[in-house]
């Protein structure tokens, strides 16, 4: 079973607390070390994902399948 | 369960698509989640090959994918050729089902005006699809909103979403109370504050944001 997270608690707590704006030069680099570290996970190659929208809607044109599409994320655990 | 041998042999029937949400400064298409109806993860949806959404798997299962893709998907995209091959009702029931999967998300008044102007719909359906595109275009401006600074701009159409009647009933309606609230207060809009006060009232979800709305009217009308 996958967890379910909802992002919004998250955001209606970082906005009460006003947090401070987007990602700076150290959270950008922790940012993408978490982003690199998710496309290692093992369930991105046991099957033949893409991660780019482009690419699968270009491949869903071209071979009259449909897209499954999985919505995660890196920034979080 | 995405690593296993049998989710790979369902994967060979579809374009396997991941989107990883990373809050990186230059990701790509940063809110698809939200565009494509998800609020949290994570979230599944078959897309064609637009983009559109076709449908949801109805459980977190490989049966249960192949099961949406033999049933609901399998049946919208039947409807979508009888649709396009002239059949009236059929096209009546396509955009029923577009407005459910939420593809006018991004343009709920144009949706909004051909459900006005659409004959053979009954008043409890009508109202449904009227609530569910409202709860879409919350959804888009909870989407869009990623931190405190672009707060403001949420509120505003929040604010203009409030004035017009449609009101957010769904599992983050509290952000829209909160958006609609904070606006309100910026705006030192004591009359719409006092409506988002009354509406939290009694919500135990509110625990927080109620003190504060509360003490921000009391100040409002102190200082008349």
């Amino acid at each position: 079973m996958l967890p379910r997270i909802r992002t919004s608690g998250l955001l209606l707590g970082a906005l009460l607390l006003a947090s401070p704006g987007f990602a700076q030069d150290d959270e950008t680099k922790a940012l993408q070390d978490k982003f690199d570290a998710k496309l290692q996970e093992e369930w991105l190659r046991a099957a033949d994902w893409t991660t780019d929208y482009d690419a699968a809607r270009a491949t869903a044109a071209e071979s009259g399948k449909v897209i499954f599409a999985y919505f995660t994320r890196s920034y979080s655990p | 369960m995405l690593s296993t041998e049998d989710f790979a042999g369902f994967g060979s029937k579809v374009v396997l698509f991941s989107h990883i949400t990373s809050r990186l400064p230059d990701a790509a298409y940063p809110n698809l989640l939200s565009e494509k109806g998800g609020s949290g993860f994570p979230y599944l949806a078959y897309l064609d090959a637009e983009g559109n959404v076709i449908g949801k798997p109805a459980g977190r299962s490989v049966e249960a994918f192949q099961e949406t893709l033999d049933g609901p998907v399998a049946e919208f995209l039947a409807l979508q050729a009888k649709a396009a091959d002239g059949d009236a009702d059929a096209q009546r029931e396509l955009f029923v089902r577009k407005v459910e999967l939420g593809h006018f998300a991004g343009d709920p008044a144009a949706a909004r005006a051909r459900l006005e102007g659409m004959d053979g719909i009954d008043e409890a359906t009508r109202e449904r699809l009227g609530q569910a595109l409202t709860e879409q275009e919350f959804q888009q401006i909870l989407g869009s909103v990623s931190d405190a600074s672009q707060a403001a701009a949420a509120g505003a159409k929040v604010a203009e979403m409030f004035r017009a009647g449609r009101i957010a009933t769904g599992s983050t309606s509290l952000y829209y109370w909160f958006f609609l609230g904070s606006y309100a207060e910026d705006q030192k809009d004591a009359e719409l504050l006092g409506a988002v006060v009354e509406n939290l009232r009694g919500n135990q979800r509110a625990a927080r944001l109620l003190p504060r709305f509360e003490q921000a009217l009391e100040a409002l009308k102190k200082d008349g």
